[in-house]
C-alpha cells in the first residue's frame, strides 16, 4: 500500500490514466463504493429488521444467525451497521449539499461583485466560522431538540463558509483571466459570466472539497450522535451505537469495535478518494481538511 | 488522652495519604461515595433536584421529622409531638439544644421562619403543596412549636420529613445554596465544582469523621473507581449492567433495594382515542413488563400493576389485571375502532425512558400501534408534556414518595378525571387511622388499574454497591437521600 | 503593516459583537423555562414567578443583553442559575482541566507530527514516506471519541493502568492529575498529529525545491543544517496557519473527549448547562469559546503578516 504518494510532477493530460494505477485512489474508490453499495442494499434489505427487539437474544456474540452478534436489546448488529451506513450517507450528502448550494452562491457573488458585498459575505463567513460545528449543534439542539435533521443543519451551516471561501478564491482567479473580462465586454452580465466561465472552472476544486467535507460530515455526525445530539434512537447511527457500547464495555467490548471500524473505513475511503482527485485535478490545491 | 493523640495521628496520616493521591479504602472513619449527578446547588428548600437531598438530607440539614430507610416517620429536630383530637393542631417539642453549624442555637422561632418561608408568597420551594394544609406556625416557647392546619392532613408528619421542609437559620438562609448551614451531624466543608463535595462530622455526631461525595457521571467510571478503591460506595448505580460486574466480587456488597419511582407509560387520557378505556387497556395488554425490565434494567426492578410502591404495606399486587396478551390487545383495539393507531412517544433523557421507550415502541408495534419516538430534554419535557399536555404517550418515573394523590388532581398532565377516585382520595386525606388508610389506598390502587389510566410498568430499583466492610448504608431509597449518619466501617 | 493590524482588529471586534448578538438571540428564544426546570413538577405558578423575578428573567431582553456585554467588558460575569456562583469562577475551575488537556494534546501532536512530516518529506516516495502517510490517513479516519473508547478498553478496563474516566483534581497531586489526562490527551492528539504530519510534509516538500535551499546546499551546508535552518523555518508559514486553524478543532474535540472520559472541563460544563437551561453559563462559555477561536485566527493572521509580509488579499 502506498497511501499518500503524491503525483505532483505528472503532466495534466496524463493524470487521469495515472490515477487509475494509484493504489490509494483505488482503495478509496473501493471503500466508498462499498459504503454506497451497503447503504443501497440497506434500503431494500437487511438480515433482520433494524428495530426488531428480542430481549432474550441480547448481547450474543457473532454466530451464523447474527454475523456480528446482537446488541443490548437483542437487535442484529450487522443490520444496524448497514442502516447506519445509509444514515451516514444521507447526513453527508445533505450537509455537503447545504454547504455547496449556499457556499457556492455566496462565494460566487462575493467574487463577481467585490467591494462591500464581498466584504459583508466574507465577514459573515468569519462569524459562522467562529462557531465550531459542535457548538452550533449544541445550540441548535437546545433550540429545537436533538435529532438527525438538526445535526445535518448544524454540519451544513458549518460547511457554508468552507465552500464560500473556496469558491471565492478560485473564482477570483478566474475573474482575473482575459477571457472572463472579455465576456463582460461583449455584453454578458456577471451572472452569465459566472455561469459560463467561472463555475465550470471552479467545479474541479469543488468536487475535491466536497469529497473531503463529506468525510468530515460523517465524522461530525458520528460525534454528535455519540453525544446524543444527532440521530436519535430507534434509528441506528454509528455514533449512537458507540455511545451505547461504552456503557457495556466491561461486559461486551465487542460492541465498541464494529461501529468504530465502520466510521474509520468510510472516512478513510472518502479521504483517499479526495486526495486522489485533488492530485489529478489540481495538485496545488490547499489542504482544507484542517479547516 | 492516648486515644485522642492516636486519633490525631491517624487523621494526620490519612491527610498525608490523601494528599499523595493514593487511594485509601480501608480507612476506618472516612467515606467516599460516588454519585452520578452533581447537585446544582445545596439548598434543599429551593430546588427539585434529587442530587441536593442526596448530599445534605439528614447529614447536613434536619427537619422536624425525618423519613427512615423503610419510609417510616422518625423524630429528628422534634423529639416528640402531639396531635389534637380533630387532627388540626400539632404540637412539637424540640430536642435539647440543637445548634446550627455556625454556632447559633436552633429554636422554635427558626422553625417558624423556615416553614413560613417555604409556604410564603415569595417562596421558591419546589414542593410548596406539601405545606398547603398549614394555616399557622407559632413558637409557643423556644422549645415548642405549634402548627395549626386549615384541614386535616394525614401525611403532615411525613411531609415535614421531606428535604424541602428542613429547618434553616434566618441568618444563612440566603447563602445555603453555596454554603449550606444546617443542624445535622455533618457540616459542609467544601465543594470542588464538577468533582466533589466534602462534609465533616460535628463533634461526635456520627461514626464517620469525613464524608466525600465524588461526582462521577459515567457509570463505567464509577465501576472502575470502586474497583480501584478510589471510592468506597456507589449508593445508586444508574447503569444496571455495571452491577453485574460486582455480583461475583467478594469484596463488595451489592444491595438491590427499592425506590419510590413508579416507572410508567403515561397516557394522555383526554386525547381521542386514548380517552377510550378499551384503547388504554389494549396498551396495557401490549406491554410485556418482563421484557421491559430485562431489557431496560437487566432484570432489576419490580413489575407494578398500579401507581403504588410494592414495598409499601398497603400495596396490592395488580400486575395480573392486564397480562401481556397481544391478541387481546388487538381485539380491544378493533372493538374500539382504533386500528392502525399512530401515536407519539416522548422520552426524557434517563435510560429507563430512552431504552424502555424503544422496547415499548416495539411491543406496541406488535399489536398494531405505531409509536413515533420523540426524544426530549427535561426542559422540553416539563414544558411540552408536563405543562403543555402536548403528548400521546411518555415514559417517566414518578419518584415522589406516596404520590398516588396526583391522580386526584385536576389538570394533571395525564388528564385523568374520576369522581370515584377523587372521593376515595378525599377520604384518605382526612383519615389518620392506619387500618382505614390502608383500605382506602387499596381501593385507590384498584380504581387506577381498572381504568388503565397509564401503562404501569415497574418500580425502579435502587442498585447500590459498596465495600463489604461498610455497614449501615441505605438499601432502599424512600426519599432520595444518602443518610450516612448511621454508617460505619467494620 | 499597522493599517493591516488595525483593520484586522476592527474585523475581530465586529465579529465578536455579531457573534455575541447571535448567541444572545438564540438563547433568548430557547424553549424551556429554567425556573420550571429548577423547581420541577410540583412547582406552583406563584413559586415560578417568584423565582423568575429572583433570576431577573422578567426584565426586557435589550436591557439584559447590554448588561451582559457591559459585564463582560469590565470582566464581571453573571451568576449561574443552578450553581449559584459566578460564571467566571465556574469557568476558571473548568479551565484547570481543559487547558492542560488541550496543551498536552497540542504539544504531543506537534512533537510527533513535525518530525514525522519532515522525515516523510526527506524520504519522499520511499517506504518511510509511505509508512508515515499511512499513519496519517488512518489517524484522520479514526474518530477521536472512538479512539478514546479503545484506549479505555485497553489501558483502563483490560490492563488497569489508567483510570477509566474522571479527574482526581490537582489537589490530588500533579502526578495523579497528569496521569488522568494522558489517555484523553492521546485521543485528542491523534487526528491532530495526522493532519499536521501531512501539512508538514507538503510544506517541507515545497521548500525543499526552492532556490535558496539549493543555494544553501550548493554552499556545502550540511544536509541536517539545511533542513532545520532553512527548510523548516520557511515551512513554518503554512504550518502556523494550520496550527491556528487546528485550534478550533481542538476545542471542539475536547468537548467530545471530555465527555468520553467524564472530565470536569469546559466541554462538560457547557453540556450540563445546556441541559439545565442555565442560560447564563451557556452564553458565557459559548462566547468564550467563540472569542478564543476568533482571537487565535486574528493572531495567526498577524503572525502570517509578520512572517510573510507580502501584501495580502482581503481573505
Amino acid at each position: 500500500m502506498s497511501l499518500g504518494a503524491d503525483n505532483l510532477s505528472a503532466a495534466r493530460p496524463a493524470r487521469w490514466t495515472v490515477l487509475w494505477r494509484q493504489p490509494n485512489f483505488l482503495l478509496g474508490v473501493a471503500l466508498t463504493a462499498t459504503l454506497v453499495a451497503t447503504a443501497l442494499v440497506a434500503l431494500v434489505w437487511t438480515p433482520y429488521a433494524v428495530d426488531a427487539i428480542s430481549v432474550p437474544d441480547r448481547l450474543q456474540g457473532p454466530s451464523a444467525a447474527h454475523w456480528l452478534g446482537t446488541d443490548l436489546l437483542g437487535r442484529d448488529v450487522l443490520s444496524r451497521l448497514m442502516v447506519g451506513a445509509r444514515n451516514s450517507i444521507v447526513v453527508g450528502v445533505v450537509a455537503v449539499g447545504i454547504g455547496l448550494v449556499f457556499g457556492v452562491l455566496l462565494g460566487a457573488i462575493a467574487a463577481a461583485r467585490g467591494g462591500w458585498i464581498d466584504e459583508i459575505i466574507m465577514r459573515g463567513s468569519d462569524v459562522v466560522f467562529a462557531f465550531p460545528a459542535i457548538i452550533s449543534a449544541l445550540l441548535i439542539t437546545a433550540l429545537i431538540g436533538p435529532g438527525a435533521v438538526n445535526a445535518i443543519i448544524a454540519i451544513g451551516i458549518f460547511n457554508i463558509p468552507v465552500f464560500a471561501r473556496v469558491t471565492r478564491s478560485a473564482a477570483r482567479q478566474v475573474w482575473a483571466f482575459e477571457y472572463t473580462r472579455a465576456g463582460l465586454a461583449i455584453g454578458k452580465g456577471p451572472f452569465a459570466v459566472t455561469r459560463d466561465h467561472v463555475l465550470p472552472n471552479v467545479a474541479s476544486v469543488l468536487i475535491v472539497q466536497a469529497t473531503i467535507q463529506f468525510a468530515i460530515a460523517i465524522l461530525a455526525e458520528a460525534a454528535l450522535a455519540y453525544l446524543g445530539l444527532g440521530t436519535q434512537p430507534p434509528a441506528p447511527s454509528w455514533g449512537r451505537m458507540l455511545f451505547e457500547a461504552q456503557t457495556l464495555m466491561a461486559i461486551e467490548p465487542r460492541l465498541a469495535i464494529f461501529p468504530g471500524v465502520a466510521i474509520a473505513l468510510a472516512v478513510l475511503g472518502l479521504n483517499l478518494l479526495g486526495d486522489g482527485l485533488r492530485d489529478a485535478l489540481d495538485p496545488r490545491l490547499r489542504d482544507w481538511r484542517a479547516v | 488522652m492516648i486515644k485522642f493523640l492516636f486519633r490525631i495521628a491517624v487523621s494526620m496520616m490519612l491527610a498525608g495519604v490523601a494528599l499523595s493521591g493514593v487511594a485509601q479504602a480501608q480507612s476506618k472513619n472516612t467515606l467516599t461515595l460516588g454519585m452520578t449527578l452533581e447537585p446544582p446547588h445545596l439548598d434543599p428548600t429551593a430546588g427539585a433536584a434529587a442530587a441536593i437531598d442526596a448530599v445534605v438530607y439528614a447529614n447536613v440539614f434536619e427537619g422536624l421529622t425525618r423519613i427512615d430507610e423503610t419510609g417510616a416517620v422518625q423524630p429528628q429536630l422534634a423529639r416528640e409531638w402531639s396531635v389534637s383530637g380533630d387532627g388540626l393542631v400539632y404540637t412539637f417539642k424540640l430536642r435539647a439544644k440543637p445548634r446550627f453549624h455556625d454556632g447559633a442555637a436552633l429554636e422554635a422561632s427558626d422553625v417558624v421562619f423556615s416553614l413560613d418561608r417555604a409556604r410564603g408568597p415569595d417562596s421558591v420551594n419546589a414542593q410548596k403543596p406539601l405545606f398547603a394544609a398549614i394555616d399557622a406556625v407559632e413558637a409557643v416557647d423556644p422549645q415548642t412549636v405549634r402548627i395549626t392546619l386549615s384541614r386535616p392532613e394525614g401525611l403532615l408528619l411525613f411531609n415535614l420529613g421531606w428535604g424541602d421542609a428542613v429547618i434553616v437559620s434566618p441568618a444563612t438562609a440566603d447563602t445555603n445554596k453555596s454554603k449550606p448551614i444546617g443542624s445535622g451531624p455533618f457540616k459542609f466543608d467544601q465543594w470542588v465544582k464538577g468533582d466533589r463535595i466534602e462534609l465533616s462530622a460535628v463533634d461526635g455526631g456520627a461514626a464517620l469523621q469525613k464524608v466525600t461525595f465524588k461526582i462521577i457521571p459515567d457509570p463505567s467510571a464509577q465501576v472502575a473507581a470502586l474497583k480501584a478503591g478510589d471510592i468506597d460506595a456507589v449508593p445508586q448505580l444508574n447503569a444496571p449492567e455495571a452491577v453485574l460486574a460486582f455480583q461475583a466480587d467478594p469484596n463488595f456488597e451489592v444491595a438491590i433495594g427499592s425506590t419510590e419511582g413508579e416507572t410508567i407509560l403515561s397516557i394522555n387520557n383526554t386525547k381521542p382515542p386514548l380517552d377510550d378505556v378499551r384503547v388504554r387497556r389494549a396498551i396495557a395488554h401490549a406491554i410485556d413488563r418482563k421484557a421491559v425490565v430485562d431489557g431496560t434494567m437487566f432484570g432489576f426492578g419490580t413489575p407494578i400493576g398500579s401507581h403504588f410502591a410494592p414495598h409499601h404495606p398497603a400495596y396490592v399486587d395488580l400486575t395480573a389485571t392486564y397480562p401481556h396478551d397481544p391478541a387481546k390487545a388487538r381485539a380491544l383495539l378493533k372493538e374500539a375502532g382504533a386500528e392502525n393507531l399512530k401515536l407519539t412517544l416522548k422520552l426524557p433523557p434517563p435510560t429507563y425512558a430512552r431504552r424502555g421507550g424503544e422496547i415499548v415502541a416495539a411491543q406496541l408495534k406488535a399489536v398494531g400501534i405505531e409509536a413515533e419516538i420523540i426524544p426530549v430534554e427535561w426542559a422540553q419535557w416539563l414544558e411540552q408534556v408536563f405543562r403543555g399536555g402536548d403528548f400521546d404517550l411518555t415514559i417517566v418515573s414518578h419518584s415522589e414518595p406516596q404520590d398516588i394523590g396526583i391522580y386526584a388532581r385536576d389538570k394533571y398532565y395525564f388528564n385523568y378525571d374520576s369522581a370515584k377516585f377523587k372521593s376515595v382520595f378525599a377520604d384518605l386525606t382526612k383519615s389518620s387511622d392506619p387500618a382505614k388508610r390502608a383500605e382506602l389506598m387499596g381501593m385507590a390502587q384498584r380504581i387506577l388499574a381498572e381504568d388503565a389510566v397509564n401503562g404501569f410498568m415497574f418500580q425502579l430499583a435502587k442498585l447500590g454497591v459498596w465495600r463489604k466492610e461498610l455497614k449501615g448504608m441505605w438499601r432502599n431509597s424512600p426519599v432520595q437521600a444518602n443518610d450516612v449518619t448511621g454508617v460505619r466501617w467494620e | 503593516m499597522l493599517t493591516f493590524v488595525i483593520r484586522r482588529a476592527l474585523i475581530l471586534l465586529a465579529t465578536l459583537i455579531i457573534a455575541s448578538a447571535a448567541i444572545f438571540v438564540v438563547l433568548e428564544v430557547l424553549p424551556g423555562d429554567p425556573a420550571l426546570l429548577i423547581l420541577g413538577i410540583e412547582a406552583q405558578d406563584d413559586t415560578l414567578a417568584a423565582l423568575r423575578t429572583q433570576m431577573g428573567l422578567d426584565r426586557p431582553p435589550l436591557e439584559r443583553y447590554l448588561a451582559w456585554i457591559a459585564g463582560m467588558v469590565v470582566g464581571q460575569t453573571g451568576v449561574s442559575h443552578t450553581y449559584a456562583v459566578s460564571v467566571g469562577e465556574l469557568i476558571a475551575a473548568r479551565l484547570e482541566v481543559t487547558i492542560p488537556l488541550a496543551l498536552i494534546a497540542f504539544a504531543a501532536s506537534s512533537l510527533i507530527a513535525v518530525p514525522l512530516g519532515m522525515f516523510a518529506a526527506t524520504r519522499r516516495n520511499r517506504p518511510g514516506d509511505y509508512g508515515v502517510m499511512t499513519f496519517a490517513q488512518i489517524g484522520m479516519a479514526i474518530p477521536n471519541f472512538w479512539f478514546g473508547i479503545l484506549l479505555i478498553l485497553l489501558f483502563a478496563v483490560t490492563l488497569g493502568w489508567f483510570p477509566a474516566a474522571g479527574f482526581p483534581g490537582w489537589q490530588a497531586g500533579l502526578g495523579a492529575g497528569l496521569w488522568a489526562l494522558i489517555l484523553p490527551a492521546t485521543a485528542l492528539a491523534l487526528p491532530e498529529a495526522a493532519i499536521l504530519a501531512r501539512v508538514t510534509r507538503s510544506a517541507v516538500l515545497e521548500t525543499l525545491g526552492a532556490d535558496y535551499v539549493r543555494t544553501a546546499r550548493a554552499k556545502g551546508l550540511a544536509e541536517r543544517r539545511v533542513l532545520w535552518r532553512h527548510v523548516l523555518r520557511n515551512a513554518l508559514i503554512p504550518m502556523t496557519t494550520i496550527l491556528g486553524l487546528q485550534f478550533a478543532f481542538l476545542l471542539a474535540g475536547s468537548i467530545v473527549v471530555e465527555n468520553v472520559f467524564s472530565l470536569p472541563g469546559l466541554g462538560r460544563l457547557i453540556f450540563q448547562a445546556v441541559s439545565q437551561r442555565d442560560v447564563i453559563v451557556v452564553r458565557d462559555v459559548v462566547m468564550l469559546l467563540v472569542a478564543l477561536v476568533v482571537v487565535v485566527n486574528f493572531l495567526v493572521d498577524i503572525a502570517y503578516g509578520i512572517i510573510d509580509p507580502r501584501p495580502r488579499s482581503a481573505t
